[in-house]
């Protein structure tokens, strides 16, 4: 019992920290700057579970985050169905979809697998622009405004920073939950070895397909979220490349593998490009996104596992898995 | 019989690599598999794991047709193998190695730890559970290989040249191993380079040349026989 | 009856120039093993650069083929060692990122450097045509369909005949038996990629006079390469010739029927479904999807 309060303890501390911090921070920015880490956190957390643990390249997870933004809003403009039931909806839709293109791709390998994931995303692109009539295509599509706990939508930033902590932390203990059991070793020893994994009786396919269906489901209710947060969608941010970019990088950049990587990469990565977009943005067009460009060849290139695992190596520690799972 | 190839064939594209084999694995039995390099021992060992699927001929396993069964039930069926060239979980401990093992057995977390940190500490693997698989030498990663073969709880363990590129103390304690694996009742199937090792393991021993089977039987007798001889004139390696 | 004449003739020239800008893509792949998701923007940069040697030395694209091949071999060649070596040995997402770095770098470079503007060319000959029966020839697209085939059938004979070629087709097939008889491969990497970089470049030359250039451009025609690759097979020099054909006549044909965006679901569809269904294309290697590029 006493062990489990303090393999615990850490992350019960930093959570109430952080819970805490609406008392102190009231500026709206500051909250709207918090919500926006937990946000890429929680999402590049659920593209680490399929690849970074399973080492499965996708770059079209945008296609579950349209999806899941899409179906719970226009269940909700539409029908009124309230948010927190159409979140399920489009998270069932989007794992359905997802195990569609694992079961026909994940014969790829690499970088065509890649490529295909891209070609779904980008079909799925053209869908919601064309769609008009249910998607209002490139208009975009409003939520409306009536602020109800039952609706997912409130005044002002508090409510939302709990929101968005709250599914922040719950994708932090899937993550660690899934690393420490059958299905997360499973995963691993498919990334590290197939042919090994195999002989060793891994249902390399099943557990990749659980794997991409709970990457996607998940990745579809933060779609839901970011709806309900902006109250606007359209094709371009909600099923634009790049979304899946960017969850890849920031998992890449935090620790691929990891449970904390993809949240130290949310940390890292979004103030700085706030700061760089602030700098350079307004009128030099393109120069911060090639400096992002930049930034991303360089950390594929000097630290390709990302920040935590090398942290962890220098310390003499291990670099995936913690010390805490270990019974002895 | 534990193990039986019956009348197994297999081609790649014109060549026919394995012609007509017939042999088998008794419970209990250390099997020694050798022949000179290319004569289809390992094409065996990815035959019986499914990795290929024989053009004719049946595999039988503990009386149930694995002819056709995918490489993940083989293993789950009871059956192990390790690597000629070893393939660590490099990115992961030792102990997290044998874990995936563990979990083909095992469901729950606990249960597979400890039952991995049981076969470490029988394969002499515990002071090193804690280090990452690609910093290990040769010697232990053979070990490390078969560790993680272990945990899966086999009936049958096949060994592919497990020995190559140990020194001899590290051959001595391989052989010590292997012995200590059969001693718990697990069956061994062995391809081996090392003559000495090799006949001093085995009950018996299959010969293998150019895909065929061509002589069978104790260690001794096999050593003496015309065809073996023949077979390794020529190859660098010493008869025992 | 004249118009399918027509869509097959204009839709075959178009063909012949899609071919040369993936020969490039195709002939990388089988070699080095890379996808190189910046091949489209290494097209954009030749078209800049002929662009802009029109404007300021007034020369002619056909002539600027040759110092655009030149230039465009040298850029090859300085990318190849500076992001392309390094991620050799790396796990895939490494390559993929990298390339997709070098991509989004260029592409914005552009965008800062010269604006969103469409830019094009009209020299004398942009708007000419000539009649063959029924059949209306555009001048500069025939003449880009000749110097294209020409281009990608020199690099066919050059893998054929020299020593060089044969260097590289070795090295494509079997790399480590290639490396014991004597071939420098990571010379071969380097000219391999440096070749694809100078066949864009020339594509890059003969595209501007019937296409703008912006800084999208490579985003939008890397597509219908990697369509290309695919359907004649990855590493198949004459896969990608072929493949280019049939794809410009598909596109050309289906212009008439499809709006454009409906088209471009059109190409994703198809790649997915020749990836998953006949991964090897027309003329490819069986199994290099499935092996992956290790």
């Amino acid at each position: 019992m006493r062990r489990r309060v303090a393999r615990h303890a850490p992350l019960v501390l930093v959570v109430a920290g952080v819970a805490a911090l609406p008392l102190v921070v009231t500026n709206n920015y500051y909250l709207d700057s918090l919500i926006v880490i937990f946000f890429w956190g929680s999402m590049a957390a659920a593209w680490n579970l399929v690849g970074g643990y399973a080492g499965q390249l996708s770059l079209g997870h945008t296609a579950f985050f349209g999806i899941g933004a899409y179906t719970s809003s226009i269940l909700f403009a539409r029908y009124g169905l309230t948010p927190w039931v159409g979140l399920l909806a489009g998270a069932v839709l989007a794992a359905a979809f997802a195990v569609f293109v694992g079961l026909v791709c994940f014969r790829l390998r690499g970088p065509f697998f890649a490529l295909v994931t891209i070609a779904f995303a980008e079909v799925g692109l053209i869908t919601a622009s064309s769609l008009r009539d249910l998607t209002k295509g490139t208009e975009g599509f409003n939520i409306p405004f009536r602020p109800a706990f039952e609706n997912m939508l409130f005044r002002g930033k508090v409510s939302y920073f709990y929101l968005f902590l709250a599914y922040a932390v719950l994708l932090y203990v899937i993550s660690r939950a899934v690393e420490r059991s059958r299905l997360g070793y499973s995963l691993v020893a498919f990334r590290e070895d197939e042919e090994a994994a195999r002989m060793l009786g891994v249902a390399t396919v099943r557990v990749r397909l659980i794997a991409l269906g709970a990457s996607a489901a998940l990745t579809a209710v933060g779609g839901t979220l970011y709806a309900q947060y902006y109250q606007f969608l359209d094709p371009a941010s909600t099923f634009g490349i790049n979304f899946s970019i960017q969850v890849a990088l920031l998992t890449m950049v935090g620790g691929i593998g990891t449970a904390v990587g993809p949240f130290f990469g949310a940390l890292l990565m979004t103030p700085l490009g706030q700061f760089f977009r602030a700098w350079l943005g307004g009128g030099a067009a393109g120069l911060y996104l090639a400096l992002y460009g930049i930034a991303l060849i360089l950390v594929v290139l000097f630290l390709p596992h990302g920040i935590v695992p090398e942290v962890r190596r220098r310390l003499g520690r291990r670099p995936y898995g913690e010390e805490a799972d270990d019974a002895a | 019989m534990l193990l039986e190839l019956a009348g197994i064939g297999k081609r790649f594209g014109g060549l026919q690599v394995i012609r007509s084999m017939d042999f088998g694995v008794d419970a209990g039995e250390i099997v020694g598999l050798i022949g000179p390099n290319g004569a289809g021992k390992t094409t065996i060992f990815n035959l019986v794991m499914g990795v290929y699927r024989p053009d004719d001929g049946r595999i039988v396993f503990d009386g149930h047709d694995i002819t056709r069964v995918a490489t993940e039930d083989i293993c789950r069926r009871g059956i192990a193998r390790t690597f000629q060239v070893v393939k660590p979980f490099g990115n992961l401990t030792t102990w997290q190695n044998v874990m995936v093992g563990a979990f083909l057995r095992m469901r729950r977390q606990d249960e597979a730890r400890a039952w991995a940190a049981e076969t470490l500490k029988v394969v002499g693997l515990w002071p090193r559970r804690h280090d990452l698989a690609r910093g290990l030498t040769i010697g232990l990663r053979k070990r490390l290989e078969v560790a993680r073969a272990l945990a899966t709880r086999p009936r049958l363990l096949l060994l592919d040249e497990v020995m190559g590129g140990l020194n001899p103390t590290e051959v001595q304690g391989m052989m010590a191993l292997v012995r200590d694996v059969r001693a718990q009742g697990v069956s061994v199937l062995i391809i081996e380079h090392v003559m000495a090792a090799v006949m001093s393991l085995s009950d018996r021993i299959v010969v293998l040349h150019h895909g065929e089977k061509i002589a069978e039987g104790p260690p001794a007798h096999v050593a003496r026989h015309p065809d073996v001889v023949q077979a390794y004139l020529g190859e660098e390696h010493l008869l025992a | 009856m004249a118009d399918l004449a027509q869509i097959l003739v204009s839709g075959l020239l178009l063909g012949g120039i899609y071919a040369l800008v993936s020969v490039g893509l195709t002939l990388v792949f089988g070699v080095i093993r890379l996808v190189n998701f910046a091949h489209g923007e290494y097209l954009m940069l030749a078209m800049y650069l002929t662009y802009f040697l029109f404007q300021y030395l007034g020369l002619d694209p056909l002539l600027a083929i040759f110092v655009v091949a030149p230039a465009m071999f040298l850029f090859g060649v300085i990318t190849e060692r500076l992001i392309i070596v390094p991620t050799l040995a790396s796990p895939h997402v490494v390559q993929v990122f990298a390339t997709l770095g070098v991509s989004i770098v260029m592409q914005n470079l552009a965008l800062f450097f010269f604006s969103a503007n469409f830019r094009s060319v009209t020299t004398p000959y942009s708007t000419a045509t000539f009649a063959v029966g029924p059949v209306l020839v555009s001048v500069p697209r025939l003449v880009a369909f000749v110097v294209g085939f020409a281009i990608a059938l020199a690099l066919y004979v050059f893998l054929r005949t020299t020593w060089l070629g044969k260097a590289i087709q070795a090295t494509a097939q079997h790399r480590n038996a290639a490396m014991l008889m004597g071939v420098d491969v990571a010379r071969v990497y380097r000219v391999t990629f440096a070749l694809g970089s100078a066949g864009v470049g020339i594509a890059g030359a003969l595209l501007l006079p019937i296409f703008p250039v912006y800084p999208q451009i490579g985003v939008d025609m890397i597509l219908v390469a990697f369509v290309i690759v695919v359907l004649g097979g990855l590493g198949s020099v004459p896969g990608a010739m072929l493949g280019g054909l049939i794809i410009g006549v598909v596109e050309t044909a289906s212009g008439y029927v499809i709006e454009t965006t409906w088209k471009q679901a059109v190409y994703f569809v198809l790649f997915i479904a020749i990836l998953v269904l006949r991964p090897a294309g027309l003329f490819g290697v069986r199994g290099t999807e499935e092996l992956g590029t290790k």
